[in-house]
């Protein structure tokens, strides 16, 4: 199946292909694992697309067959009408990317390091720009290896943006930043794509993608189980979430709560049209065990409850969302 | 709402090769330069060992000899060791693949690193023959100025070597043991430390390896400024010979992915989630 969302925030000034990324039926394998299985999209030049699934999911294996380190097994790559794996001048010079680890010299300053990747592109931005954008005007002379690990990473997302790209691949490019930071960079993020840029994110902080993401895509054992926009997404789980973190060393839970514990923490998280049995079965446990409920949420679900939903089971049947066209 | 970016700009042309190998050159020896680990071994192991050996004694020939022998450990030193090794720092940190992902043509970042690592073997050369001259070497200055042309050979034969072996170092922590045994052997049996007692197949077998030719032309410079050619013919052959070998292994296995092939890590963590 193959969707195409939205036809981006802003005009694209240098990009002649409509769409940024297309895949066609994409295979990954090493030996028995299957990294990537059969993953099919198309992303809009200008849109803003964040990749979710748990650890090992694939999103960096699909990154990486974007960006042209990874050759797939099967299915065909197109990224800015161009096979990443045989890339043009030209090409490099409009896709910019930030890998999960930050990957700079450690013993050059901020500025040195920009000016020298700055160098290679026809068009940068001024290194003042790229430091403001990220937040490290006051950084510029620092060396990197003097850096924070978190103004290390906006170190290299300085160094990603300041070709100005008409695609940039961020893998978990928050990660390790203070509230803060992350927000000046969703900020930042948002220009670019204002700008054009279409941006491809991985990440695991929901909130993330809510905020900034005009479509999710959420990957599990190398399939795409969702595609659409995080308010469809949410409309997906149903009506009423109930949360409830489940006090250490309580026991005894009934089959009816059971059932709606998370695989990796111990809450109970229900969505459904009614909350009703579910709330009555908490109430009903805690009153019998005189347990405190000042924990428990009752609302509407937001993006992670949906995540949580989909991902719960990742040998799930593959099932998709299919997005709207704005 | 925030300022806009400035605006793009006229200039669309992808830069030249030239300024790009410029460039690339003078931010590769911003690195060495500021690399304790590669000053260390480049430049200072060869003066220790010249302290420590002393070149006061034996006839003005030999007090050259060991002179052009440290200088070309030095470079040898400089151009493999720390050129490969960096190498493959760099592709475990996942520097290589930020370049791979500019528009900087892969010629250009050989072209650039391996001319800063010949600077960096070149003035570690000339730091030993100084050193050298200080503690009694008859060095002359126009002895020095010459010996530049076999040590810069040298230093590319090296280099085009460590960036070809730099892609079978498996990890950063084995690169410094790999690199140092592989060639501190042919240094010794070349006779850069002066000539040893070795089976005559040997002492034959080194005048086909890369650093004999560069030891004796260096010793022969220093001894004989201005005498032309600098490299013999053989020599120079046996040089041209392993650059082209080292340049070709390179073309076929360099790397610029630590992880090319390796099955992703499946790990079991928590979902990091955080208040909306």
């Amino acid at each position: 199946m193959t969707g195409t969302l939205g036809t981006g925030r802003g005009t694209a000034t240098r990009l002649p292909p409509a769409s940024a990324v297309q895949l066609e039926q994409v295979c990954k394998r090493y030996g028995d694992v299957s990294a990537v299985d059969g993953v099919t999209i198309d992303v809009a030049c200008g849109t803003i697309v964040a990749v979710l699934g748990p650890n090992g999911a694939g999103k960096t294996t699909l990154v990486e067959m974007l960006a042209g380190f990874v050759t797939p097994t099967s299915g065909t790559v197109r990224v800015l009408g161009e096979d990443p794996r045989r890339p043009s001048r030209r090409w490099r010079s409009q896709v910019g990317m930030v890998c999960q680890a930050t990957a700079l010299d450690p013993q050059l300053t901020v500025r040195e390091m920009l000016a020298a990747v700055a160098g290679a592109f026809p068009d940068p931005l001024p290194a003042d720009e790229a430091l403001g954008l990220t937040g490290l005007t006051g950084q510029a002379q620092t060396r990197i290896q003097a850096l924070s690990g978190g103004q290390q990473r906006r170190a290299d997302l300085a160094a990603a943006v300041i070709g100005r790209p008409s695609l940039l691949f961020l893998d978990e490019p928050t990660t390790g930043f203070d509230p803060a930071a992350r927000r000046q960079t969703w900020t930042m993020i948002e220009r670019l794509a204002d700008r054009g840029t279409t941006i491809m994110l991985t990440t695991h902080y929901l909130d993330e993608a809510s905020q900034i993401a005009d479509r999710v895509l959420v990957l599990a054992t190398g399939r795409v189980i969702a595609d659409a926009t995080p308010a469809a997404l949410r409309a997906q789980a149903g009506g009423t979430t109930v949360r409830y973190p489940v006090p250490a060393g309580a026991r005894d839970l009934p089959a009816v709560l059971r059932r709606h514990l998370g695989p990796h923490d111990n809450t109970i998280i229900a969505t459904g049209a009614s909350a009703v049995p579910v709330l009555a079965a908490i109430v009903a446990w805690a009153r019998a065990r005189r347990m405190d409920l000042s924990s428990l949420e009752v609302g509407p679900p937001a993006l992670e409850d949906a995540y949580l939903t989909l991902t719960r089971d990742d040998q799930m049947p593959s099932r998709r969302t299919e997005p709207s066209h704005a | 709402m925030p300022e806009p970016l400035a605006p793009a700009g006229v200039r669309t042309r992808l830069p030249g090769w030239l300024p790009l190998t410029g460039q690339q050159a003078v931010y590769q020896l911003r690195l060495l330069t500021r690399s304790t680990r590669s000053l260390l071994a480049g430049v200072l192991l060869p003066v220790l060992v010249l302290l420590m050996h002393g070149t006061g004694a034996g006839g003005r020939g030999d007090q050259l000899a060991l002179a052009g022998g440290l200088a070309a450990l030095g470079v040898a030193s400089s151009a493999f060791v720390t050129h490969a090794s960096t190498l493959v720092i760099a592709r475990e940190s996942g520097v290589l693949r930020r370049w791979r992902m500019t528009p900087l043509p892969p010629g250009c970042f050989f072209a650039g690193k391996i001319a800063a690592t010949v600077v960096v073997a070149d003035a570690s050369a000339l730091l030993t023959v100084l050193v050298a001259a200080l503690t009694g070497a008859p060095v002359s200055a126009a002895g020095a100025a010459w010996m530049l042309i076999p040590t810069t050979a040298g230093a590319l034969t090296w280099a085009s070597l460590g960036t070809a072996i730099s892609a079978f170092i498996p990890a950063a922590a084995a690169a410094y043991p790999l690199l140092t045994i592989t060639y501190l052997p042919i240094m010794l049996v070349s006779g850069a430390l002066g000539t040893v007692s070795q089976p005559a197949w040997l002492t034959t077998a080194a005048t086909y390896l890369p650093a004999r030719p560069v030891i004796v032309a260096t010793a022969g410079a220093l001894h004989h400024p201005g005498s032309w050619p600098a490299l013999a013919p053989g020599q120079l052959g046996v040089l041209a010979g392993w650059v082209t070998a080292g340049l070709a292994a390179a073309l076929v296995c360099f790397r610029w992915d630590p992880g090319r092939g390796r099955p992703p890590q499946r790990r079991t963590a928590r979902l990091r989630s955080s208040p909306a």
